[in-house]
């Protein structure tokens, strides 16, 4: 288990007979209580389908009935139990080409960090931008790794630090809007492949920016979830 | 609350019909829009789950579980699902 940032925790599982995954694909996590009650989340998979290991990024939700637990009270060696993986909706491979944008919200970034994972492992020459936005660089999840996947010639990374900033930092400042998505973005005549996830009113924000600017819906795939922190 | 959308659903629509459901195209009966299945509003806080319309807000369908028992009702979705263009 590795803690991202104080309500943030990347979960490594160990799965028998786990059938492979694609980038961007969701395991359904399902708990049982003492007294039948059983409940379930679904949650991106943050490893790439090369990796050794499925592993999950959770962000903990004070109201949550799944996520607490995760980040909380689960121990390694703890058995849960899944189902999955599941969605082909919101799935990335290089087959589908690009060039890629991928806007995340928060914890929208676990679903491009196994995207961006395959585009490493499978030698992919698509082009790749990601915007993330973040209340604060702590809050960013996956800090280290971002450095090190924009060294990438093919990958270009833009973090947007909405509540607080350092006073020496170069990125950008403020939420999302149409001039940052299309000063981070590809222009409309380039015909990206757009992924939008994050919390609800962030994805369509973004969606409805990237459309007044030209982009064709048909290349915007979204996807939402309840957690907060952008 | 902020609705979530179709991809919240892939495990449990899986389940039901074997295969990967939000790919799916359908048209909604309200207005005619049609999209995938990934794209619909759901709310899913209540005691069931409700897919709603994202343009006009009709129920495309609805989902409750009772001791292992599914009951999917669509509403708005009389049409066959379509596979997406």
């Amino acid at each position: 288990m590795t803690v991202e940032t104080p309500r943030v925790t990347t979960i490594a599982l160990a799965i028998r007979d786990w059938p492979g995954h694609r980038a961007g694909q969701h395991v359904d996590v399902r708990l049982t209580a003492p007294d039948g009650y059983q409940t379930e989340r679904s949650y991106s998979i943050a490893s790439a389908p090369e990796d050794a290991d499925v592993s999950l990024t959770v962000e903990r939700l004070d109201d949550g009935e799944v996520s607490p637990y995760l980040v909380d009270e689960l121990r390694p060696g703890d058995e849960i139990e899944l189902r999955g993986p599941v969605g082909g909706y919101f799935a990335w491979d290089n087959e589908l080409g690009g060039p890629l944008f991928l806007v995340a919200g928060g914890s929208g970034l676990v679903p491009f960090r196994s995207m961006l994972r395959h585009h490493r492992a499978s030698g992919s020459r698509v082009p790749v931008r990601l915007l993330c936005s973040a209340r604060s660089l702590e809050l960013l999840i996956y800090r280290e790794e971002l450095i090190k996947l924009a060294a990438d010639d093919l990958v270009d990374v833009s973090v947007t630090l909405t509540r607080e900033a350092p006073d020496d930092w170069r990125g950008y400042r403020g939420r999302i809007d149409p001039a940052l998505l299309s000063t981070t973005g590809w222009s409309a005549k380039e015909e990206p492949l757009t992924y939008i996830c994050g919390p609800t009113a962030f994805v369509e924000t973004a969606a409805a920016g990237l459309v007044a600017l030209g982009h064709d819906p048909g290349r915007i795939r979204t996807e939402r979830f309840g957690g907060t922190g952008v | 609350m902020h609705p979530l959308d179709g991809n919240a659903m892939a495990g449990v629509m899986h389940d039901l019909f074997a295969r990967d459901m939000t790919t799916m195209g359908y048209q909604c009966t309200g207005c005619g829009k049609t999209g995938a299945v990934a794209e619909m509003a759901v709310y899913a806080s209540g005691p069931g789950t409700v897919a709603r319309c994202r343009d006009c807000d009709t129920i495309l369908l609805m989902l409750s579980e009772r001791r292992g028992m599914y009951c999917l009702d669509a509403p708005g979705m009389t049409h066959a699902i379509l596979p997406l263009a």
